[in-house]
């Protein structure tokens, strides 16, 4: 069964086949809660967050055109509970697009909570560059590399073509290594 | 060798989205090139350093028996699963396997037999154009409780911005331009703008038409095709879709596999660029179509064209890549190495100009290639 596609196991749990289900939170737990950790910026409540967006999924799935991309509308289910999870919680965590926009106003980086990297200052430099960058180029690069989405994952999840997707991440990367020039330098 | 495309290469090399052929061809660049090789160790010492430094986290242990574990209870609230029929994923493999008959399956065909294909609409015009979504999209209504008719989840559409009207008194940006050819297969650059791509050639005579967009404009340009200053023509409704400027056609839902299709001016043949398990250039009799054969195994991109002889192709692999296949030669040639946006011929077939990543600007730019 684990063989099968996105839309088939749909098929299967419609039919009663709860296990199908299983099979798809195995396949996709990883980037969800991935997805829930950047947006909230916690651990605990990432799982509170990445289970809800699955229940909900589960429960909404009878509604999910088959059409279309299982994993563009699961993946948006998810941001959607996720967002309205997080309007109700108390303002004394930072989410991580916070960090990133925070870094761009320097004086709220020391307020950060420094269990949030081993390395602040390093991680600090990096975080600014990342902030620097244009929306359209910062979220295909934060979709790689902190939710491991491949190029098509990225291109469903932002309705563009791939090849717009390469373009972006090209030219994220160009930006970023004049930035962290010196950073390369040390670690390289 | 131009060394300004090896940069995409690479980054597309450090993520795995090459094919054998643009890996072989990088890695003979990269053999003669120390220049690129330098390139190369930032790119991936950026990339090792984005994976250290960005935090990731794992679901813990036993994450999804936990959600499993409350599926029972949502199952109450949910909407009411209707048993599909026979038409489950059975049925859905079988419609896909139908399909994929009808398209290779005999067929007496009269006319163009690009039209003639079955369950297929016109090809659509897309337009370059598609609004850009960004974060405004994210949702911020109370999360919907699941009722007897809880209301359907959609994404939301981006909205468009409003497209400023572009007088002559706006200042146009700077468009640069060569007179010389370079590069290994001299090619000459036409136009390249600093902050913004420049795409979808067309040819028309001794002169070329191709569009940029500004803040929501789009305009249209001419350049002379044997390269020259290009001018500024005007504001345009719409840019035309690669594929139309090519006659060509997306087959890909037809075929339950990436395939782009086009029949020669002869109307005797079809060429198909298909991707997945078929990745490469196929060439088949229109009458025969189940007789198609691969001659090439490059491909899997999103541009196929005739040239107007009927005696070469252009076409595009999944890097986006352009080659070019000779038909009575049965010899394939590349032209270009990554990210070909769009491509036209000229009218006597010797030249291809197209779109491509090439430069330091990080844009696409449109470049002239003569071919034999």
């Amino acid at each position: 069964m684990e063989r099968l596609t996105d839309e088939q196991l749909v098929g299967l749990v419609l039919e009663g086949k709860i296990t199908a289900f299983e099979i798809l939170v195995n396949r996709y737990q990883k980037q969800i809660f991935a997805l829930a950790y950047r947006l909230g910026g916690d651990y605990d409540e990432a799982q509170d967050m990445a289970q809800e967006a699955f229940v909900r999924i589960y429960r909404e799935l009878a509604r999910f055109d088959q059409s279309r991309s299982f994993f563009s509308w699961m993946y948006r289910v998810a941001h959607n509970v996720c967002i309205n999870h997080l309007h109700k919680r108390p303002k004394n965590t930072t989410p991580l697009d916070d960090f990133y926009m925070a870094a761009e106003n320097n004086s709220s980086l020391d307020a950060l909570p420094p269990e949030l990297f081993e390395q602040k200052e390093h991680a600090q430099m990096i975080g600014e560059a990342i902030a620097a960058l244009p929306e359209e180029y910062r979220l295909p690069l934060v979709l790689k590399y902190l939710e491991d989405m491949s190029y098509q994952q990225i291109a469903e999840q932002m309705s563009l073509p791939v090849t717009t997707i390469e373009t972006r991440l090209f030219r994220a990367r160009n930006m970023l290594k004049k930035l962290l020039a010196a950073q390369l330098q040390q670690s390289g | 060798m131009d060394c300004r495309s090896i940069d995409n290469l690479i980054q597309l090399n450090i993520d795995k989205q090459l094919s054998p052929a643009a890996q072989a061809y990088l890695a003979e660049h990269l053999a003669a090139c120390e220049d690129c090789r330098a390139a190369e160790s930032a790119y991936m010492a950026l990339d090792a350093l984005l994976k250290q430094e960005l935090p990731r986290v794992e679901p813990p242990a036993g994450f999804s028996a936990a959600v499993m574990a409350a599926l029972p209870a949502a199952r109450d609230n949910a909407v009411v699963f209707r048993p599909r029929r026979k038409q489950g994923w059975l049925y859905g493999l079988a419609a896909c396997a139908a399909a994929v008959a009808l398209f290779f399956g005999i067929w007496v065909l009269e006319g163009d037999p690009a039209e003639n294909f079955p369950l297929i609409a016109p090809p659509v015009i897309a337009h370059v154009d598609e609004p850009e979504p960004t974060e405004a999209e994210v949702a911020t209504e109370p999360l919907q409780v699941a009722e007897a008719d809880p209301e359907p989840i959609e994404p939301e559409a981006a909205t468009e911005p409003e497209p400023q009207h572009y007088s002559t008194s706006t200042e146009l940006p700077a468009v640069a331009y060569n007179s010389e050819l370079s590069g290994e297969y001299a090619q000459l650059l036409l136009a390249s703008y600093a902050d913004y791509d420049a795409i979808c050639p067309v040819i028309n005579g001794d002169t070329v038409s191709y569009y940029t967009e500004i803040d929501g404009v789009k305009l249209v340009w001419m350049v002379p095709l044997n390269g020259g200053e290009p001018l500024f023509e005007g504001e345009t409704e719409s840019i035309p879709s690669p594929l139309s400027v090519l006659k060509a056609a997306d087959r890909s839902a037809e075929a339950a596999t990436p395939c782009i299709s086009a029949t020669s001016p002869d109307t005797l043949s079809v060429a198909l660029n298909y991707g997945g398990d078929r990745t490469g250039l196929w060439l088949g009799n229109v009458n025969e179509l189940d007789q198609a054969v691969q001659v090439d195994a490059n491909g899997g991109g999103s541009l196929l064209g005739w040239a107007p002889a009927g005696n070469k192709l252009l076409y595009t692999d999944a890097a986006g890549a352009l080659h070019i296949y000779y038909i009575a030669e049965q010899f394939a040639l590349t032209v270009y190495p990554s990210s070909v946006h769009s491509a036209c011929w000229s009218a006597d077939g010797l030249s291809i100009v197209f779109a491509a990543l090439g430069g330091e600007n990080g844009h696409y730019n449109i470049y002239k290639v003569s071919v034999p």
